[in-house]
């Protein structure tokens, strides 16, 4: 992955991201909003969302991590941790 | 015949979502057989790679693919690793199945191209590429269906459109690609015991209504998809062509 971008532009790109995926106005999406039980996503979503961070930042998110990574927050940590 | 033969030796065999369920029993049985087999996988990189160590130990050797099904470029780019690889294929078998499951009031757009991408269109592309790659003493081409393609179970609305109409796919390609003495057919089997099953609701109370009525009082398990579709794919079966073939343990005989 791009290892030059700051805190603040992999939240940009996951927020992005997640508008996207989900279809729902940027200013639903928080830093501590749930996928699933805030922004309704369902498991064919999740994939999605799963994807789309992979694609965005060329990394690979095993199901096993993703699992554990419900919100905006949870990815941006993740990532900034790979 | 050679009691000692393996049935698969030096062919070469693409499953399509393998690295768990169903799709994994294959792998492991048609390389018991001999063959060598591609492991393909799109979230479950572990179970893959697990699946390809235990092909390994089998003594066969295993091509990790990681693919969408759902993309059209990366069902083309597997075919080229396979390509590159082994530069022939013999057997593909369309195993991959996904979907979102809701009543058919609630399908929406999103979720019928994910299903219908995912379960009968990789089948056509995939369906396409396996046969340029297949020799001229021909191959085999196996679809995995389920008896949601004409019976309504809960929520399974795109999916059972789904195979419907991989059914049909698998009865042109049988037809076209007869000449070339590769052979297309499906197994349709119901409820099979795997991990896919936790994603619909109410499951649990389903499985046991099923296996209740079942003739013989037990599920179909993916041994029994593997000795079919070992079957249907060999030499043997050559006159078995464009069919769907219950699995089902004579269930769908009955009346409600």
């Amino acid at each position: 992955m791009a290892v030059t971008l700051t805190k603040e532009q992999i939240e940009e790109k996951v927020r992005q991201v997640v508008v996207n995926q989900l279809d729902v106005d940027p200013s639903e999406v928080k830093l501590d909003s749930l996928f699933v039980d805030d922004l309704g996503a369902d498991s064919l979503d999740l994939t999605e969302l799963a994807v789309g961070f992979e694609d965005e930042f060329d990394i690979e998110i095993p199901d096993a991590d993703f699992g554990n990574l419900s919100t905006v927050e949870n990815v941006v940590n993740y990532i900034l941790n790979l | 015949m050679d009691e000692n033969k393996k049935r698969y030796e030096g062919k070469i065999a693409c499953i399509t979502g393998s690295s768990r369920g169903i799709g994994r029993h294959l792998a492991l049985q048609f390389a018991k057989e001999g063959a060598d087999v591609v492991i393909n996988y799109f979230r479950n990189g572990d179970e893959a790679r697990k699946t390809a160590s235990e092909v390994e130990a089998l003594g066969q050797k295993a091509l990790l693919v990681r693919a969408n099904l759902a993309q059209e470029d990366k069902i083309i780019s597997m075919f080229k690793k396979i390509e590159e690889t082994y530069g022939r294929l013999d057997i593909f078998i369309h195993n991959a199945a996904s979907g979102r499951n809701r009543e058919a009031m609630e399908v929406d757009a999103k979720g019928w191209d994910w299903t219908l991408n995912v379960n009968s269109r990789a089948f056509l592309l995939g369906a396409q590429q396996a046969a340029r790659l297949m020799p001229e003493e021909g191959g085999a081409i196996l679809a995995l269906s389920s008896f949601g393609s004409d019976r309504v179970f809960p929520y399974y609305t795109s999916v059972g459109a789904s195979k419907a109409a991989l059914e049909s796919l698998v009865r042109y390609f049988a037809i076209e690609l007869a000449k070339r003495k590769i052979n297309v057919n499906a197994i349709s089997a119901g409820a099979v015991k795997t991990d896919a099953l936790n994603h619909f609701p109410e499951m649990d109370k389903t499985l046991e209504k099923i296996e209740e009525k079942m003739p013989y009082h037990r599920l179909v398990d993916p041994q029994d998809i593997a000795n079919l579709a070992l079957f249907l794919c060999s030499n043997e079966a050559e006159m078995i062509r464009g069919q769907t073939i219950r699995l089902d343990g004579g269930i769908t005989l009955l009346l409600p």
